[in-house]
């Protein structure tokens, strides 16, 4: 039994082992290569599909479209109560919008940040209160680092 | 000229490089060190590597020079973006006793300081967009600038009007660049268009333009040689952009007829012999419903569509930059144009989140082949796309014999080509393709943003995809990096696109 994370919540999907190739409801699945599926329905011709594992994710292209599913491991986090809000790429920061104890909700705009010659904003990742905030205006910033921490109120 | 240094990387880079080994010249690629054996670096006769990471190592004149020097270099070729557009790199090229393969730096100068550009056109007859230029020291005080600014806007309302566009004098690709439709948001929209040109060219200075909605971005390609020979190659059509970037040209233009060609043509050309160009140059246009036509720039360079103009007239416009820079005439017969070709522009960006650059493994990249398909890239499988360098990845083009068989080999080409590892704007592009606008050919600058009005959203996951997941899942298969990738949402969006 396989699990992605999906918009609705967690989806189950259970393939079987049939001989070489693999069951999944009405879909018939073969292995090709490293990368490669042939995808048989009945009652249609077979198509071809790419899929690689990256990191949690699977990756797959079908009938010209490319999708991502995040597995759901067995153990994986649960996600924290903490959000940290983190430059997605380098560039500097050109305001700081909130401060310490402020309340926050979802999509507040945090940061001001200058990055690929454009101005971008770093919104807050949920409600809740600013416990920290790590950079000044000016400063300039790495890919990855923590800008701002927001915590989750709990009642 | 025996041996081109090309001062670029990446896709274009790689273009660079290729016409030379066609034209037997030897070639030398530069590289930063973070691009240690990047495809650029493979194509070329030798590489020299520059110290630095990133985009900065590649704006280093003195250390671009000396690999020309070290390496045997008798010419420069600079692609486009990084140092292509800076006269004083251009001068410091010939001051060095090498080859400049572009215009003159006085031609790079007048057409790339806007308001400069702006003037020069009307005087030499060219038609520019109802605007007005604002003096201002380009470093000046801050705050009494602005005012200058804002009283030069508002004695020139009559003339312009709302909705005007604000526009960075040393700028391009839509930075420094704001919308304002009504007085109340012009001194914000100023603020943030001069911090953002000052932050991008070091040149705070912005002019006005009246905002024509609905005008299709219409571009005329010219070359000229040492002999006195300028030439136009037809026009290509840009109107569909995302935050004022292209992402889809074709050529010819859906609603040009001969007459209206001829015009455009003879401007374009005027424009170019106004500076005394030489070499690849492409004159840009807003065309509007009624045939009116406006100059908007010229980008003194060879441009990333350039393509699309090769496939319908034949011409090798890299090769022709390469002729003329030896001082050779031009190889180019009377103009005909043949079939249709369409490019889109492959981006690692998520369509789906504002356009916003993304990164990741190219686990998987296989692109197109068949009949009528070009792909021109600096990437290959297995390479990671940095958030250094600009986004995108690759170009696509495709020839035709008419306009509705180009689209259907374009959707063709987008649907067998496989990406996975980074998200692209590869499914957003295949979407476009099917609009009634782009179908019909009725395209316009703000096509993007009236067709997908709240963004554009990812095609739902089936059950065959869940099924081809959940047994790539299964198995031992190809495994690429680490738990970096985060699927949660980017909990960032781009401000640029909302507040041109």
């Amino acid at each position: 039994m396989v699990e992605f994370r999906a918009p609705e919540g967690t989806v189950e999907v259970h393939p079987f082992p049939d001989g070489t190739s693999w069951v999944v409801g009405d879909h018939r699945l073969t292995r090709l290569d490293d990368v490669r599926w042939s995808v048989k329905e009945v009652g249609r011709s077979a198509r071809i599909a790419h899929a690689v594992r990256v990191g949690d994710d699977v990756w797959l292209h079908l009938d010209g479209c490319v999708h991502r599913l995040s597995l759901v491991e067995p153990g994986a986090r649960s996600g924290g109560a903490e959000g940290g809000c983190t430059a997605p790429m380098p560039g500097a920061v050109l305001d700081v919008l909130v401060n310490v104890g402020d309340e926050v909700e979802a999509g507040t705009p945090l940061v001001v940040m200058e990055a690929m010659k454009m101005e971008h904003r770093v919104l807050a990742p949920t409600d809740g209160t600013v416990v920290a905030v790590h950079v000044e205006v000016g400063a300039r910033v790495q890919q990855g680092q923590t800008l701002v921490d927001v915590e989750t109120d709990v009642n | 000229m025996r041996s081109v240094l090309v001062a670029n990387r990446g896709e274009i880079a790689c273009r660079v490089l290729r016409a030379c080994t066609e034209a037997g010249l030897d070639s030398v690629a530069i590289f930063a060190e973070d691009e240690v054996g990047s495809l650029h670096t493979e194509l070329a006769t030798r590489s020299v590597g520059l110290s630095g990471e990133g985009p900065s190592a590649y704006l280093d004149v003195d250390a671009i020079l000396e690999a020309a020097r070290s390496s045997g270099a008798d010419a420069v070729h600079p692609g486009f973006g990084f140092l292509s557009e800076r006269a004083d790199f251009a001068r410091a090229v010939v001051a060095a006793g090498l080859v400049w393969i572009g215009p003159s730096p006085d031609a790079i100068e007048r057409m790339g300081d806007k308001m400069t550009a702006r003037i020069t056109m009307r005087e030499a007859g060219v038609p520019v967009i109802p605007g007005c230029e604002i003096e201002t020291d380009s470093t000046g005080d801050d705050e009494r600038d602005l005012l200058t600014v804002l009283e030069a806007v508002e004695s020139a309302e009559v003339e312009v009007g709302f909705p005007l566009l604000l526009k960075a004098s040393a700028g391009g690709g839509g930075k420094g660049m704001r919308e304002v439709t009504s007085r109340e948001g012009l001194e914000e929209a100023l603020r943030s268009a001069r911090r953002e040109a000052m932050a991008a060219f070091g040149d705070g200075r912005v002019y006005l333009e009246r905002l024509l909605r609905n005008a299709r971005h219409v571009e005329v390609q010219v070359l000229a040689d040492a002999h006195g020979r300028t030439v136009h190659l037809g026009e290509r059509e840009c109107s569909i952009q995302r935050r004022h970037q292209k992402v889809f040209e074709e050529a010819p233009c859906p609603v040009m007829d001969e007459e209206l060609r001829a015009r455009m043509g003879a401007a374009a050309v005027a424009a170019a012999e106004a500076v005394e160009y030489v070499g690849a140059g492409t004159v840009e246009f807003l065309l509007e419903a009624d045939g009116t036509f406006h100059f908007l720039e010229m980008n003194t360079r060879i441009q990333v569509e350039h393509p699309i103009t090769e496939a319908i007239t034949g011409v090798d416009i890299v090769a022709e930059q390469l002729r003329i820079a030896s001082g050779e005439r031009m190889q180019v017969g009377d103009l005909h144009l043949q079939g249709h070709a369409i490019e889109v522009r492959i981006y690692a960006e998520d369509p789906s989140n504002e356009f916003l650059p993304s990164i990741g493994p190219l686990a998987v990249f296989r692109p197109p082949t068949g009949p009528g398909v070009r792909f021109d890239t600096g990437v290959r499988e297995g390479d990671n796309v940095s958030p250094s360098y600009d986004p995108m990845l690759a170009k696509l083009v495709v020839h035709a014999p008419n306009r509705a068989h180009a689209l259907a080999r374009m959707r063709r080409a987008l649907d067998d080509f496989v990406v996975l590892g980074t998200t692209t704007n590869v499914s957003f592009l295949r979407d476009l393709l099917d609009q009634e606008a782009v179908v019909g050919g009725h395209t316009h600058t703000m096509l993007i943003d009236e067709v997908y009005p709240s963004g554009w959203t990812a095609p739902s996951v089936g059950e065959a995809a869940r099924a081809v997941a959940a047994c790539a899942a299964s198995v031992p298969t190809r495994s690429v990096g680490g738990s970096s990738s985060s699927a949660e949402p980017s909990p960032f969006i781009t401000v640029g696109r909302r507040l041109p």
